[in-house]
């Protein structure tokens, strides 16, 4: 079920437009709000509604298991590397948060720079070898597998 | 409304469509080539596009031979088994034996992965699937494109390859357009791998 923008909480900072895989949402002109175009192409990925500063986007639920009223709302936040959901459901009374980790480090500083790592040489270029290889196949513990030190060889054909 | 094209020339690498596969292509193609102009065009923005946009939760192809768990063959057999024989083999394999580094790394740049805590080995919920707290597996892919990219197009939908002249079924660039704006975006790919 499509996303829908509550008018009084949006800003028209243009947020969800920037980030919406489907580019459904849009900004309204005349109210300089973001809405939804084409409700029946929106995927729920959620990725507006994460990415909303002002929480202003929420998503209609599939009527068999959440009927009108509820909602299902998220703070996700890459300085504390967490995502925390709340689901509330019409009632008022249940409210069930979930919360989980999206990184283990400070947001972008695990990534290598490759610009500054050791450039490959002639016998890397001519080898099997992805970046990081043969290590990170196996931690250390040995090197890539080929179809020789497996004791493999292709054939052709089906065959079980 | 007129249209405007826009030329980007000099392109040593074109990654065309950066889902989960192409922001990868532009993070590996910056250690092979780190003086070569890589740019991404992608139609929708590569933090959130592809299958991955919405977060997954697990990861569905690790061998784990690392703590002794699946070896490529065992990948291959179970394709093929699958896919009842219709599998390119050779293919299969060579994916099946280069996917574990692929998780180490992404592990290495803070994806959280869940481990057994006795044998340090990964949850499993399959006999290939791991198990992974996913909700930032692409931003957290495209972060390492974007460091490694000279130029993100988002927005930019790739239509045609343009073929080289000079060499036989080679691709020497590509066109598209801007989904937004209908700007046409030329651009000349120069293939170096």
């Amino acid at each position: 079920m499509p996303t829908f923008v509550y008018m009084t909480r949006c800003d028209g900072c243009g947020q969800c437009v920037d980030i919406c895989p489907s580019d459904i949402m849009h900004i309204d002109k005349g109210l300089r709000r973001a809405y939804n175009i084409e409700p029946n192409m929106c995927w729920e990925c959620y990725s507006c509604v994460k990415a909303c500063p002002h929480h202003a986007i929420d998503v209609r639920g599939y009527a068999d298991f959440a009927p009108l009223g509820h909602s299902v709302r998220v703070h996700r936040d890459e300085e504390k590397g967490v995502i925390a959901w709340r689901i509330k459901f019409r009632n008022g009374k249940k409210d069930m948060d979930l919360l989980a980790p999206i990184t283990t480090k400070p947001w972008g500083s695990g990534h290598p720079k490759l610009s500054e790592a050791a450039a490959p040489n002639d016998e890397v270029r001519k080898s099997e070898l992805l970046y990081n290889e043969p290590k990170y196949v196996r931690m250390d513990d040995g090197g890539l597998h080929t179809l020789e030190s497996n004791g493999l060889e292709i054939k052709e054909g089906v065959y079980y | 409304m007129g249209y405007k094209t826009i030329i980007e020339d000099d392109i040593d690498v074109l990654v065309a469509g950066a889902g989960l596969g192409g922001t990868g292509a532009a993070f590996e193609a910056r250690y092979w080539g780190q003086n070569k102009k890589i740019v991404i065009a992608e139609k929708a923005n590569i933090d959130r596009s592809g299958a991955v946009a919405q977060g997954l939760y697990a990861i569905n192809c690790y061998m784990g031979t690392r703590f002794g768990e699946n070896n490529p063959e065992d990948h291959v057999r179970y394709a093929r088994i699958d896919l009842m024989g219709m599998v390119r083999e050779d293919l299969a394999f060579d994916m099946a034996r280069h996917v574990d580094s692929a998780v180490h790394q992404f592990e290495d740049w803070g994806m959280p992965i869940m481990r057994n805590e006795k044998t340090g080995a990964y949850l499993r919920e399959g006999r290939w699937q791991i198990m992974i707290h996913g909700e930032s597996y692409k931003p957290l892919v495209a972060e390492a494109a974007k460091n490694s990219a000279d130029k993100v197009f988002n927005r930019v939908c790739v239509t045609h390859l343009l073929m080289d002249e000079a060499k036989e079924n080679r691709v020497a660039g590509a066109v598209g357009f801007n989904v937004r704006t209908g700007n046409y975006h030329d651009r000349v790919l120069l293939t170096v791998l």
